[in-house]
């Protein structure tokens, strides 16, 4: 090793940066070289010196008084600013919270007799699935019924209903529930302006008739 | 007990203990004053300069990431230094006495107040003071950066957007100087 370079590495390793394989070197230098052996000990002294003797008594009490009080401004409008966040958060996830829950409480009811009395175990958890999609197609549309109130009504009902349907075909296909040249007929979803619960049984079944055979 | 950590204190802050951050103010004090006060050697100008380092730290303190905060303390304050000097330069009073009883214009040329004063005569700290007063600004500002400020030569770097190599080169030029000025003394400032 170089002197040039040992003298940087004094440095370094008076500011902790010298990693262990470097500051082995160095002090296999160091052990033979008695001029690096001055240069680090007066670097060292120097800096301990200045860091000790040079005058910093810092500032007045009352520039600390000013920087406390900013401090504490600060921390007043951010609170104020993340309780306006906490308030969306929650809103955001009460909507959410009545989605899932709707899901899982139609998900968990009672299937009507007669709908579910084939043997087939694959058929019977189709038949939930259909269920499911239907469900969130029922979800969708009224979702889709609510922002129609609120938007442009030049969107006439037929193209919206044409726009839940092919949603509806999406997911079916999705699921290997419908092909992706199934007809409309072949797809029930429930009329968006009706909104009828009592479709979704008969929609079911309706398809349960097409599909498991 | 252990003390809080810089991270530390700077999550309780963030929510909401402002004592956190006076810990924090009390912490770097010495060091981030000392910096400034031997940049400007204004009493005045240091605690302003001081006050305006915290409330731009605490502005910016939600987008602070990084994990050095003494680093990036110094370089906030190596700005506005930087920043009021360049704007004071078309104002710039030549008759200013600073602290240590100079003018401006001594403190420019970098001469001591009485030349014929013999340097055992100072106490250390203006021996010292005076000897890094004569440094040229990059080498003085390393200097300062690494024994008053305690940062590593990475953070140095940065902050004089330089290498690694250049500041430790700087440092290494500073450092001869003061030997070289202080070679009298150096034995009494060693003990």
């Amino acid at each position: 090793m170089e002197c040039e370079e040992a003298h940087c590495l004094i440095l370094l390793a008076d500011s902790s940066e010298l990693l262990p394989l470097k500051a082995a070197e160095l002090e296999t230098h160091l052990s033979s070289c008695a001029n690096c052996r001055l240069y680090r000990d007066i670097a060292t002294d120097l800096i301990s010196c200045a860091r000790k003797h040079l005058p910093a008594d810092g500032p007045d009490e009352v520039v600390l008084a000013r920087i406390r009080t900013a401090a504490q401004e600060q921390i007043s409008g951010a609170g104020l600013e993340f309780r306006h966040t906490i308030v969306q958060l929650l809103a955001y996830a009460a909507v959410l919270a009545l989605l899932v829950g709707g899901w899982f409480l139609l998900s968990t009811t009672k299937q009507p007799a007669g709908r579910d009395n084939h043997p087939d175990t694959a058929a019977s958890a189709k038949s939930e699935q259909i269920g499911h999609i239907n469900t969130i197609a029922n979800a969708l549309s009224e979702f889709s019924y609510n922002q129609e109130q609120e938007l442009n009504e030049q969107q006439n009902g037929a193209t919206k209903k044409q726009n839940i349907n092919e949603l509806a075909h999406q997911l079916l296909i999705l699921e290997g529930l419908a092909s992706e040249d199934a007809t409309d007929d072949e797809v029930i979803v429930p009329d968006v302006e009706l909104l009828p619960t009592d479709l979704r049984s008969s929609n079911t079944s309706g398809l349960l008739s097409k599909e498991c055979v | 007990m252990m003390e809080d950590t810089d991270s530390q204190l700077l999550r309780r802050y963030k929510r909401g203990q402002v004592d956190a951050l006076e810990q924090l103010v009390e912490r770097y004090k010495r060091p981030l004053y000392g910096f400034i006060y031997n940049m400007t050697r204004c009493k005045e100008e240091a605690e302003e300069i001081f006050q305006e380092v915290w409330f731009r730290a605490i502005k910016n303190i939600a987008m602070y990431k990084e994990d050095n905060f003494s680093g990036w303390l110094t370089r906030i304050a190596r700005n506005i230094v930087i920043d009021r000097i360049r704007r004071r330069k078309p104002d710039f009073n030549l008759d200013q006495e600073t602290d240590d009883g100079r003018s401006m214009v001594q403190t420019l040329a970098g001469r001591d107040p009485n030349p014929g004063m013999l340097v055992e005569d100072m106490d250390t700290g203006t021996r010292i003071a005076n000897a890094v007063e004569k440094l040229p600004a990059e080498q003085k500002e390393v200097f300062l950066m690494r024994a008053q400020a305690d940062l590593s030569f990475k953070e140095i770097a940065r902050a004089q957007k330089v290498s690694i190599n250049t500041a430790l080169a700087r440092m290494q030029y500073a450092l001869s100087k003061l030997r070289i000025v202080l070679k009298r003394d150096y034995e009494d400032l060693a003990n």
